[in-house]
């Protein structure tokens, strides 16, 4: 009983701990003075020459940009920092996900949920380490290629760099203890002390997530600063606060999370493919699907945070929302479309492909030509481009400025309606695999069946009459006629979960689940899955920085460096590829200490040190 | 209930469903301009 | 280790994929506008003509001022004999701006419009207190505008009471997106022809980019320009209103597109903004 009580003590004494630095750092930087304010005062008067100069953006020239003939400043920024934020992705995920699998474990108590949320954040305990270095690099960098740049940027943003530098502290302290504890801390109140270290980890990753994003944000959506960079804003929270914001915070957030599922399905793919032993395969392809099932969580309500991201892009400046979709980087956004086809289409293979080992799935096996005709109908639609920059003589081999035939397809209805029947195919994949064993036994199952399947049917048609609806009307209304699509796919989401759920109470199973019967070709679909997420989220970084064009903070501070141009696409996912190499490479550096350290060299007799007290288990 | 009946009952609960799902939306967005004001100012 | 490789090989066709696909697309490279350069010591004469450049438009990135004040439109008041016109309007009753001198009468003309409205011209319903002119701020840097006071100033016999830049200013950077020349280079989208031959003064498309208030609004113009000339297609209309604007003048409108883009745009620009024109229904 005492323990109990020193338990909770400690872990209100830490709540109260983190709570105090969060409010002390909301209160400073609300009564951060302005800059400058000091000095605009006696710039009032006569003597000019006395005051100090005004905090402002600096206005550079080509030669401040210091170069280096071993390679191009701005790629390598670019690069480090795509790098780094895969990283930084990644380790904001994980932690996400294994305090959610961890919880499950304590909840079912059943131990292959904590063995394998362990195994996976010992994945991860060097990707840590390789975030902070990225990020090192890049900050080396950029001092060293956009020295003022950076310097004006910091000084403005002085109390969350402070913030930042303190919260990686945090992260660090909470992340070890979180991973090194975790056998000590196992069962019992403990176990919930545990889960709480998870919790704090979690809260110092979030911080350092809103801050970047911050920062990323105010430079294509400034607010609080006039026309020649000083701030006008009474605290900094108005600089946070800009307009893009919250709508990356959360596209990020969910986007790191399908990101993150990604990757360890890898791992788990990877790891099943080299096993030999059946109970091995059988825990990698449990592994494979849950981190799968994770990722395709995410990426169902992903394109809606994207989609939010872009309206608010659009409601700041409407020349920037041009410029990406309507203009020069119109191209992107079908590449993306390209890679999002392989996404879908690769998560639904894997869920089919594991249908084959589920006993009792076989009578949905008709159902799955059926999704995959309509997923890929649908891709085909998204990938249809309409506005394209186009030269005189293309524009007449054409008819137009938008193909006759093919352009309607390229409007935003056509490209709702694909992106929400993608979705829900998707959904549905999932939803039969999830039924695929269970012998229902309520006595209204077939009515339930046919209500759902009703249901399904409906908003399906729903969306596409929406979408239909789009093209009559004029573009206030068609835009808006995606929200009843949103909501259409987000109802047969909750309704079907909901009443499948009920449905399956004392459900008989029609046979277990053959965990590690899966074709080897079904890892690569889990393959396929990480480098594209991966490689996607390089290509749509890229989208988001180039916005900016050749300003550093958007029609405030000109970027007057050699390297303000546009870059041609070819050369733009040249770039991304690099950096997914590099990304990739030091994963597989990641997973191989992972595997290493579970490896203990069989003692050599005679050797002096050889003895029985190595033969201990580590780590 | 026969099997037929169930799958009507099913449909046209469902259209029911999303119609009204859709008027809300319509309304909520463009009640002053369609003169259905869900939210009047 | 053969599936280590197996797993590389696949990764790197995948993304040798992802790589060669978009290679093949249409490359396009975009050069940012010139960067105000060190505008260097400028004799008056230079200045001079300098503020005459903009004027009439070929500086500048709006269009010039002539695009307004010019004498046969009666749209903004007729700009002459400023030298005398400028300190004579301080004295009018309706004058509460800041201005003490002519000069800096005309410069407040330009950046803050709204502070005198000449008798007339106000935006209609507002009586005279609203100006319809633009934001002279976006397009003209400090030392421009001077340079167009300059030119004001002197081009009935006054004097200038304007310095012209000696080269020791910082004239870097500023706010204006569109930086002082047009680029050089046809405009490759019609958002950026618009820019370059300043339909965004007075003409407005959402699509396009730009908001002007003054003339009919182009966002939709597709859909009605088959209707306006009995006789004419919609593209015919649309080449007629921007070859030979005062062929036909939209009923309400003062007559006041100024001539000439046919010899200001490239046949291939021409063609794109018809089109793009053409099928904003």
């Amino acid at each position: 009983m005492r323990r109990k009580k020193y338990a909770i003590g400690m872990l209100v004494f830490l709540m109260v701990l983190q709570l105090l630095s969060l409010s002390t750092a909301i209160v400073a930087a609300a009564e951060a003075p302005k800059e400058g304010a000091a000095q605009e005062a006696p710039k009032e008067g006569a003597a000019k020459e006395e005051a100090g100069p005004v905090f402002e953006a600096p206005k550079l020239k080509p030669g401040d940009y210091p170069q280096t003939s071993w390679f191009n400043s701005r790629e390598a920024v670019w690069v480090a920092s795509q790098v780094h934020l895969f990283f930084g992705a990644f380790v904001l995920a994980v932690p996400i996900f294994v305090l959610v699998i961890e919880g499950i474990g304590v909840g079912t108590k059943d131990e292959r949920y904590d063995h394998m949320s362990h195994e996976i954040m010992k994945v991860t305990m060097t990707a840590f380490s390789l975030t902070a270095l990225s990020g090192g690099v890049l900050t080396i960098f950029l001092l060293l290629f956009y020295p003022d740049f950076f310097k004006y940027l910091v000084r403005l943003f002085q109390p969350t760099v402070i913030i930042y530098a303190f919260a990686f502290l945090g992260e660090a302290v909470f992340t070890y203890t979180y991973y090194y504890s975790w056998d000590a801390l196992r069962y019992g109140t403990k176990k919930w002390i545990h889960l709480t270290l998870g919790l704090f980890l979690n809260t110092f990753g979030l911080t350092i997530l809103f801050i970047a994003d911050a920062w990323t944000t105010f430079m294509m959506s400034p607010v609080g600063i006039n026309a020649d960079g000083a701030r006008t804003a009474e605290s900094i929270w108005e600089l946070i606060h800009n307009p893009l914001w919250n709508a990356l915070n959360l596209h990020r957030f969910i986007a790191n999370l399908a990101y993150g599922g990604a990757i360890v399905g890898a791992y788990a793919a990877y790891k099943f493919i080299s096993s030999e032993r059946e109970e091995d395969k059988a825990h990698y392809d449990w592994m494979g699907y849950t981190s799968n099932f994770i990722a395709i969580s995410a990426l169902l309500p992903l394109p809606f945070a994207g989609y939010i991201l872009m309206a608010e892009v659009y409601a700041y400046s409407q020349q920037m929302g041009i410029t990406a979709m309507g203009g020069i980087m119109a191209w992107l956004f079908i590449v993306q479309a390209v890679l999002i086809g392989a996404v879908f289409l690769g998560a639904n293979y894997y869920l089919w492909c594991g249908m084959g080992k589920i006993s009792g799935a076989e009578r949905y096996t008709p159902y799955i030509k059926l999704i995959a005709t309509v997923i890929i109908c649908a891709f085909l639609v998204w990938l249809t481009p309409h506005t394209i920059v186009m030269t005189g003589k293309e524009m007449k081999i054409i008819g137009g400025s938008h193909s006759p035939l093919l352009g309607p397809l390229g409007i935003m209805p056509a490209k709702n309606t694909a992106a929400n029947t993608m979705i829900l195919f998707t959904f549905l994949s999932f939803f039969l695999y999830r039924r695929g064993n269970k012998g229902l036994t309520v006595p209204w199952a077939g009515t339930g069946t046919t209500f759902m399947s009703a249901f399904f049917a409906v908003a399906w048609l729903n969306i596409i009459a929406c979408g239909l609806y789009g093209y009559l009307v004029p573009t206030a209304f068609k835009v808006r006629s995606s929200v009843p699509q949103v909501l259409s796919t987000l109802s047969v989401i909750v309704v079907l979960l909901i009443v499948d759920g009920l449905m399956q109470k004392n459900s008989k199973s029609l046979g277990p689940i053959k965990w590690g019967k899966m074709s080897p070709r079904s890892q690569y679909a889990l393959f396929l899955l990480a480098i594209s997420f991966t490689w996607l989220m390089a290509l749509m970084g890229y989208i988001r920085s180039a916005l900016r064009q050749h300003w550093h903070i958007y029609t405030v501070m000109r970027d007057a460096s050699p390297d303000a141009f546009t870059p041609t696409i070819g050369h733009a996912v040249i770039v991304a590829t690099t950096a997914t190499v590099i990304f990739m490479g030091l994963v597989i550096f990641c997973f191989w200490i992972a595997h290493i350290s579970t490896m203990k060299q069989a003692p050599i007799p005679g050797i002096a040190g050889a003895s029985e007290s190595h033969g201990r288990k580590h780590g | 209930m026969g099997k037929l009946t169930v799958w009507i009952t099913a449909i046209a609960g469902s259209i029911v469903y999303f119609y009204l799902l859709d008027l809300l939306v319509m309304k909520a967005f463009f009640g002053d301009t369609l003169g259905l004001n869900l939210f009047p100012k | 280790m053969k599936n280590f490789l197996k797993v590389i090989i696949f990764s790197l066709l995948v993304l040798s994929a992802y790589t060669l696909f978009p290679n093949t697309l249409p490359q396009q490279k975009s050069e940012p506008p010139p960067l105000e350069e060190k505008v260097g010591a400028l004799t008056m004469d230079q200045f001079v003509a300098i503020g005459a450049d903009i004027f009439s438009g070929a500086r500048g990135g709006f269009g010039g001022c002539i695009l307004c004040h010019d004498p046969k439109l009666g749209r903004a008041p007729q700009l002459v004999n400023m030298h005398v016109t400028s300190e004579e309007r301080l004295k009018d009753a309706r004058y509460k701006g800041k201005a003490t001198k002519g000069e800096e009468y005309l410069r407040e003309s330009m950046l803050e419009p709204a502070a005198f409205v000449v008798a007339g011209f106000g935006v209609p319903g507002s009586n005279d207190t609203q100006s319809p002119m633009l934001v002279i701020s976006k397009y003209l840097k400090p030392w421009e505008i001077n340079a167009a006071i300059a030119y004001l100033q002197t081009k009935e016999g006054g004097e200038a009471t304007v310095t012209p830049p000696t080269g020791q200013e910082d004239t870097g950077g500023g706010a204006a997106a569109g930086g002082a020349a047009a680029p050089p280079a046809p405009a490759k989208t019609p958002q950026e022809a618009f820019q370059k031959f300043g339909c965004g003064a007075c003409h407005k498309h959402e699509k396009g980019g730009i908001a002007g208030a003054i003339a009919p609004d182009l966002t939709h113009v597709g859909s009605i320009a088959g209707k306006r000339k009995p006789g004419l297609s919609a593209s015919e209309y649309i080449q007629e209103s921007i070859l030979t604007p005062t062929a036909f003048v939209v009923p309400g409108q003062p007559p006041i597109m100024p001539p000439g883009f046919g010899d200001k745009m490239t046949a291939s620009e021409f063609e794109m903004v018809v089109k793009f024109l053409a099928d904003s229904k």
